[in-house]
């Protein structure tokens, strides 16, 4: 049995060869074991998070004040929602997926700059270590613990960030280091796309996943630092007050709103692009036949980056813009849905005459189509400026925004967890528990979610710590929801767990799958991935009769087909 | 990190026909690419600011050419030709290497050294005399709604030119420290003739440095340089 | 369901309601176009109903990749077109001359609305917005320089717009009768929650009544408050100062304040107001202009406030004829001094009063049927003599 890149002493890293495990697992620069800590490291902020939101619906459970006043209210959906964004999903599907199976996919032996993914780790490590003292006040003489974290929301708009008394400096410098590390990852993962693919595999070979996370790397790359440079700006206003986004001062504080819409705005692509790698790859594998539409996928991945830097005026409707301005952001954001809708018709399509397999990725997948199908079409409403003048900051964008997200990435994401469970860990999930916990949730969100669209569109504002009796039902059918979803989250979570500790052995490809990631000599892959590295001629997804058409001898990498 | 040396792998296809695998390892092309990506960023970042400004410009133009023209020119201009001269000097030393004169690559370094202090030296000089004029971050001139307020747009206008320049001065200490690495790696040999990419790059940043500068310098300097003689 | 939210009540509301109702049918077709196939495939195909051998790579169909990408494109551009009429509709503003202009200031955490001045110059201020049906009315809006962005939402009009310091931001309607909430929709702080208000449109000639009086509020709405409470009320002091008992909300309670402090110091607080904070506050309060006959009555409300509703009821039960406040015994025993007494022995005085009778006096008093409200009233009441 060969050695696998989980076992002791098979890592490279950063500094020195360290003999215990633990620093092993510290100083690694082994793509797939710091993929690893970054899910470890998310999956708790995450979990942090989902209840901190759990925490808010109960509070909303019936009109008035049950456990939580306003300002804890208000520092709980700001907590919930830096956590989610800055934490969790932005660096979420790059950080996890693009650094474990991205390289193994196109052929590499890891990233290109090995060393600097590790820095990029740890720089993400210190953000978050940074984004949690500002949850508190430590008041030294006294002894004293205060919690104190911001309650601007997750947007920080001027100027209530500027006015407010809670930590809001430190919770924008951890989103300043968070957003450099997302840089950083982006930059890697650019050159490493473009230098260390295998011989042979151009762009129109990679697998649609890898095109996820190249287009989302430019948008890393090119949006991150104005949002960076914003926040730096809003640090040096609070500090010395030079007015740039202050009224009181004679500052614009609608200019806050476009430079950080300018960068936020991209960040939904960019969470949702790589997901949207995640479903071309199981949509084929569990069809067992070749992608529908592979360029016309591809290519759209790349328009929706393109596009999404030019549609930001969308979120400001409402807020004092010019009537013109107002349309041309409407204008353009309508051909973003375009090739998005592209990409679910070419999915479906993908599905015609083959032989759909339900396992739980695909289970997921389809199950995604429906949730993601809600979450972008209701965005479509809100892109017409005339419903957005009624829908904007109501419950409706909130329901939107979480169809599209936790329907739409985060499903995604779940997808690709059970779909790569068998290579990270080499060891089989138990698959009824996990249709189990995948019901769970996609019943929990529509019934969390999905009242939220009808109290929003009755004038439901979000943001509220309390409402209008008129709507109490709606909030107790979103309370039962988040029960509901919270419990499949458990199960999936202790299913993972468990079985990695002591699930069935893996096969080496146990989907039958046809990119490279499965090609591997062991399960899971030993440290420097394949044996040698494949020259590719053939395309992603071949399939000949339902089983992969490509074959190699795993020892030498030669095609034996 | 495997300490052998690196030999590119083969891929062989169903021909027979034999190809190099481009490694991580050793991958000029590489290098060079993820920093030209780098820069980008930095003119995203230095953009921004850029277009904030320029917003403001427009709004509070005249506060702006008055603030401008309280400006040193003399001595901003001066700083500006310093930085010319030391992307000069970091060019060439760049090109010592490549011939393979070691001995005169460093002798450049130290002068773009040299040449990054002189400028950090004269910003100090011009921050300070704006400091004893009550002007710097922080103090009360720059301080909306005070009675020794200076108009909201020179407010603006200072409060970005300390923040950027500022900032740029940052990437020149930073620079400094990069070239202090760069010069250690030199005397390690482990930055020579043949693999000379930490020093492609370094001159790379130091490029990106003088010329963020280069448009730092008459949007703050030149804008106001038609109202007086200016200088504290 | 918000009241008057299925009425149509503006004309906004019917644009802009129709396009979300095109957009909502025409949604529903695009979604089962994509969920109406993936179910009818995974079942068609469906694993044990497959063979291997049947299996085909359809990778292309020119025809039904031009289909599907031109009909969502119509469609995108039907939504856009009339997401932009109904955005015409919503933001163009009727001519000044045909409309009554309101200046709406949102401040943390209240609404207050500026009516035009009438023929006597006197300017009407209100907490809710009163306006004639069936007129267009502007709504110039602006948030005092040093405080928050909010947005003034009227969601039975479908009409929501920012107000953001600094700045004057518009939006108009022409509704029928009705009452109407508003509601704060851009996140303001911590009573986001109650920066709530209403509109009441009511009928023009009550309005032309109205606005060349100087009542506070059309006659239909009259409450018979004090112009004092008016004032507190309509400048939104209530948002974050209680009266009527000593709950702190935002700020501190003012009740009894009349005790210690005088009309100037009331004054000083409402003109400047952050010179001076008490005690475990912030200095959020923003500045109000009020004139000194106003102030003078906010102060006699803030003075009364907590106990008028005791000594309405003390008035109603009669309790006046044997009861005097300043001290001297009539019939009964003063109530003067009675605040030191506990709640308990207050209740059982009123409910069975001649079970303990204080010394020199005779059990005549009869019994009086009262609520606990009531009776909490009454001993608030007593308390502040």
């Amino acid at each position: 049995m060969s050695k696998s890149y989980l076992d002791a002493g098979e890592t490279h890293c950063a500094i020195g060869h360290p003999k215990t495990v633990f620093w092993q697992w510290m100083l690694t620069v082994d793509h797939k074991r710091i993929g690893i800590m970054y899910a470890a490291v998310m999956f708790v902020f995450f979990f942090i998070a989902v209840f901190t939101a759990l925490a808010m619906r109960i509070e909303l459970f019936a009109p008035g004040s049950q456990f939580l006043d306003g300002d804890t209210f208000n520092q709980a959906f700001t907590l919930h929602g830096v956590l989610m964004i800055f934490l969790f999903i932005i660096p979420g599907i790059p950080a996890i997926f693009g650094n474990i199976v991205m390289p193994l996919m196109i052929g590499a032996k890891d990233v290109s700059f090995p060393r600097l993914n590790w820095f990029t780790f740890w720089l993400y490590i210190f953000g978050c270590l940074v984004a949690l003292t500002s949850l508190f006040n430590f008041n030294i003489t006294e002894g004293e613990i205060l919690f104190n974290f911001a309650d601007t929301g997750w947007t920080f708009y001027a100027p209530y960030s500027l006015n407010t008394g809670t930590n809001v400096v430190t919770t924008l410098v951890a989103a300043f280091i968070l957003g450099m590390a997302s840089i950083l990852t982006g930059l890697n993962f650019l050159v490493t796309i473009h230098r260390l693919r295998a011989p042979g595999m151009g762009f129109f070979q990679m697998p649609l996943f890898v095109w996820g996370i190249y287009a989302t790397a430019w948008i890393q790359l090119l949006a991150t630092p104005v949002v960076g440079i914003t926040l730096i700006l809003a640090v040096m206003e609070k500090y010395f007050g030079i007015g740039i986004f202050d009224p009181s001062k004679g500052g614009d504080p609608v200019l806050f709103q476009h430079l950080f819409w300018i960068y936020s705005h991209p960040a939904v692509y960019l969470m949702i692009l790589p997901a949207f790698g995640i479903m071309s790859e199981i949509m084929p594998v569990f069809s067992r036949r070749e992608i529908f539409g592979y360029r016309t996928i591809a290519l759209s991945s790349a328009s929706i980056a393109g596009i999404g830097y030019l549609v930001w005026g969308h979120h400001l409707f409402t807020s004092g813009m010019s009537d013109v301005a107002k349309t041309i952001f409407s204008f353009l954001t309508f051909f973003v849905a375009i090739p998005t809708g592209i990409k679910f018709y070419d999915w479906i399509a993908t599905m015609y005459k083959g032989k759909i397999i339900l396992d739980s990725p695909m289970l997921w997948a389809l199950g995604t189509i429906i949730t993601f199908a809600i979450g972008g079409l209701t965005g479509v409403t809100i892109a017409m400026v005339g419903s957005d003048i009624h829908l904007q900051d109501t419950y409706y964008s909130v329901a939107h925004f979480h169809y599209a997200i936790l329907g739409g990435v985060v499903f995604l994401l779940f997808a690709g967890l059970h779909y790569w469970f068998p290579l990270v860990t080499g060891k089989l999930y138990n698959e009824p528990k996990a249709k189990v916990a995948f019901y769970l949730n996609f019943v929990g969100i529509n019934l969390l979610w999905f009242p939220m669209f009808i109290a929003g569109y009755l004038g439901m504002p979000r943001r509220y710590f309390d409402y209008l009796p008129e709507f109490e039902i709606y909030h107790q059918i979103s309370g039962i929801g988040a029960v509901v979803i919270i419990s499949g989250l458990l199960l999936m979570f202790q299913n993972f767990l468990s079985s990695w500790k002591s699930g069935e052995a893996s096969p080496l490809n146990p989907w039958n799958a046809t990119t490279l990631e499965w090609y591997t000599p062991s399960s899971p892959p030993p440290l420097e991935n394949h044996t040698k590295v494949p020259y590719v001629d053939f395309g992603p997804y071949e399939y000949h009769y339902g089983q992969p058409k490509v074959k190699f001898d795993l020892q030498t990498m030669k095609r034996i087909d | 990190m495997s300490d052998h040396p690196y030999v590119p792998e083969i891929a062989t296809d169903r021909e027979g026909n034999e190809y190099e695998v481009q490694g991580w390892q050793g991958d000029f092309f590489g290098g060079k690419l993820g920093f030209w990506l780098f820069m980008l960023t930095e003119i995203m970042m230095f953009g921004a600011m850029f277009m904030v400004l320029t917003y403001y410009f427009t709004l509070h133009h005249d506060d702006f050419i008055n603030a401008s023209s309280s400006l040193n020119r003399t001595l901003g201009g001066f700083n500006t030709v310093v930085l010319l001269i030391s992307a000069l000097t970091m060019g060439l030393g760049l090109l010592k290497m490549r011939y393979g004169d070691v001995k005169g690559a460093k002798l450049m370094i130290w002068a773009t050294i040299l040449l990054a202090i002189v400028f950090l030296g004269v910003k100090a000089v011009e921050w300070t005399a704006e400091y004893n004029h009550g002007v710097f971050l922080g103090l009360p001139a720059l301080q909306g709604g005070l009675p020794e307020s200076k108009p909201f747009g020179e407010i603006i206008f200072f409060g970005m030119y300390f923040t950027m320049t500022g900032l740029h001065g940052f990437h020149i200490i930073v620079g400094i420290g990069l070239m202090l690495w760069l010069l250690k790696r030199i005397n390690a040999n482990q930055v020579n003739r043949e693999h000379y990419i930490l020093y492609f790059n370094i001159v790379l940043y130091w490029d990106l440095v003088h010329l963020i500068w280069v448009f730092v310098f008459p949007y703050y300097y030149m804008i106001g340089a038609g109202l007086s003689t200016g200088g504290h | 369901m918000l009241e008057g939210f299925n009425t149509s009540g503006s004309i906004i509301a019917e644009h802009i309601g129709f396009a979300l109702e095109m957009n909502l049918w025409l949604s529903i077709v695009l979604f089962l176009s994509v969920v109406g196939p993936m179910l009818y495939l995974a079942w068609k195909y469906r694993a044990d109903k497959v063979k291997d051998e049947d299996i085909e790579n359809v990778t292309h169909h020119l025809l039904l990749e031009i289909t599907w990408t031109t009909i969502p494109t119509i469609m995108m551009f039907t939504f856009f077109y009339y997401g932009y009429t109904s955005m015409v509709t919503a933001r163009t503003m009727p001519p000044a001359n045909e409309s009554i202009i309101i200046a709406v200031e949102g401040k943390k955490w209240s609404w207050n609305h500026t009516y035009p001045a009438n023929a006597n110059g006197f300017v009407h201020k209100t907490a809710e917005l009163y306006a004639p049906a069936n007129k267009n009315v502007i709504l110039e809006m602006t948030a005092p320089l040093n405080d928050v962005i909010h947005s003034y939402f009227v969601p039975a009009f479908r009409m929501k717009e920012d107000v953001v310091p600094g700045r004057i931001t518009k939006q108009w309607f022409n509704a029928n009768e009705g009452t109407y909430d508003i509601e704060c929709a851009e996140y303001c702080g911590t009573s986001h929650a109650y920066m709530l208000s209403k509109i009441n449109i009511i009928p023009q000639a009550d309005y032309d009544a109205w606005i060349s009086s100087q009542d506070s509020k059309p006659a239909a709405f009259a409450t018979g408050a004090s112009k004092g409470q008016e004032l507190f009320e309509s400048n939104g002091c209530n948002g974050c100062h209680s009266v009527t008992d000593d709950s702190i909300l935002i700020g501190p309670s003012l009740m009894g304040i009349a005790k210690g402090k005088t009309a100037q110091y009331l004054k000083d607080a409402i003109i400047n107001p952050n010179k001076d904070i008490a005690d475990g506050f912030s200095a959020m309060m923003p500045a109000t202009k009020m004139s000194d006959e106003d102030i003078a009555e906010v102060y006699s409300y803030i003075a009364t406030a907590a106990v008028a509703k005791g000594a309405a009821i003390i008035e109603s039960n009669g309790c006046m004829g044997c009861h005097t406040t300043d001290g001297t015994p009539s019939a009964g025993p003063s109530f003067k001094g009675m605040g030191t007494l506990d709640a308990g022995y207050i209740k059982d005085a009123i409910l069975a009063p001649n079970k303990d009778i204080a010394e020199g006096f005779s059990p005549i008093m009869p019994a009086t049927t009262m609520s606990d409200d009531e009776i909490a009233e009454v001993t608030k009441y007593l308390k502040a003599l």
